[in-house]
C-alpha cells in the first residue's frame, strides 16, 4: 500500500493517541482534543493502541486511555509497556467519563491551544447527552 | 468566551463521514486523508460502534465500511440497515475478497478492492455529495 498522510505528514500539532472503548465517549473527546489543536489518533481498546504505539513511523506524544477495556490487556497494562518501551511518553489514564473530560480539558489548557479550549463543563454536558443517547439506543 | 460543542454545531460545519473498520491503521489512514480535505470522519471500530453513532449522530452523509469486520457480513448487515433507515445515504463498501454479483444488487453504491489509496476515497465521496476538493479546507 502507497504511503498515506498518516505517515508522511510533518505536522506541527503534538499527537494524541485517545484509548477508549465506549465510541459515544471517545468520539466526542476525539473532536474536544482536536479543537483543541491536538492531533488526535483513536483506537478502540488497548490492543488497537499498541497497534499504533509500535508503528515506528507513527509519531505519538500523549496518550489519554481509559483503564478498564476488553481486550488482551488494559489501560493498566497500556500504560507499563509505554513506560517500558516510550520512555518520556506521557500517559494519562482516566477511569470514568468524567475524568476522561477532565483530563481532556487539562490537555487543552497545557496543549497546543489553537482555540480558546471548552469548559469543562460544557465537556461532561456533552458525555452527559451522550450516555443518554447511548442509553436510550440500548433500551 | 465559547461555551462548549453546542456553538461548534451552529457554524457552518465539514461534510459529515462515518468510517467502520477493525483494521485500525488502515481506519486511522483512511480518516486522516479525510481529515485532510476538509471532511468530519467518525471513527466505529466495528459494526455495534457503527450503529451506536448512526443512531446518535445526525447528518451523515457518507458511509464507509469494511465489508468483513469481527464477523463476515458485518458491512452487509450495515449496509442492509442504512438502505432501510437512511436510504439517501451513499454507502462504500471495501473488502479484500471479490464483491458480491452484481446480480444481487447490494444494498452499497460502491466497492473497492483492497489495498486501496485513501485518496480514492475522497474522491469517491466529493462525486458523490457534490462537493469540488477545494470546498470545507
Amino acid at each position: 500500500m502507497n504511503a498515506s498522510p498518516l505517515y508522511t505528514k510533518s505536522t506541527p500539532l503534538d499527537t494524541l493517541l485517545l484509548v477508549e472503548d465506549e465510541v459515544l465517549i471517545r468520539l466526542p473527546i476525539a473532536e474536544y482534543l482536536r479543537h483543541c489543536g491536538y492531533r488526535v489518533l483513536e483506537a478502540a481498546n488497548a490492543d488497537e493502541g499498541l497497534t499504533i504505539l509500535q508503528k515506528a513511523d507513527v509519531r505519538v506524544d500523549v496518550v489519554l486511555s481509559d483503564i478498564e477495556m476488553p481486550g488482551s490487556i488494559d489501560g493498566f497494562g497500556l500504560a507499563q509497556w509505554v513506560r517500558a518501551n516510550r520512555p518520556g511518553m506521557d500517559v494519562v489514564l482516566v477511569g470514568t467519563p468524567q475524568r476522561a473530560a477532565n483530563a481532556a480539558a487539562g490537555l487543552c489548557e497545557s496543549g497546543p491551544t489553537l482555540m480558546k479550549p471548552y469548559e469543562p463543563q460544557a465537556v461532561h454536558d456533552r458525555i452527559k447527552q451522550l450516555l443518554a443517547a447511548r442509553d436510550r439506543v440500548k433500551r | 468566551m465559547n461555551s462548549g460543542f453546542a456553538d461548534t454545531e451552529y457554524q457552518p460545519r465539514s461534510p459529515r463521514v462515518l468510517i467502520a473498520e477493525d483494521e485500525v491503521l488502515l481506519r486511522l489512514m483512511v480518516a486522516d486523508a479525510l481529515r485532510e480535505n476538509g471532511f468530519q470522519v467518525f471513527e466505529a471500530a466495528n459494526l455495534v460502534e457503527a450503529l451506536a453513532v448512526l443512531k446518535t449522530t445526525s447528518d451523515i452523509e457518507v458511509v464507509i465500511s469494511d465489508m468483513h469486520m469481527q464477523n463476515k457480513h458485518d458491512g452487509m448487515t450495515l449496509a442492509h440497515f442504512l438502505r432501510q433507515n437512511h436510504p439517501d445515504i451513499p454507502v462504500l463498501l471495501a473488502s479484500a475478497h471479490a464483491p458480491p454479483p452484481a446480480s444481487e444488487g447490494g444494498p452499497f453504491n460502491e466497492f473497492f478492492l483492497k489495498p486501496y489509496r485513501p485518496e480514492q476515497f475522497v474522491e469517491w465521496i466529493e462525486r458523490h455529495i457534490g462537493r469540488t476538493g477545494s470546498q470545507s479546507r
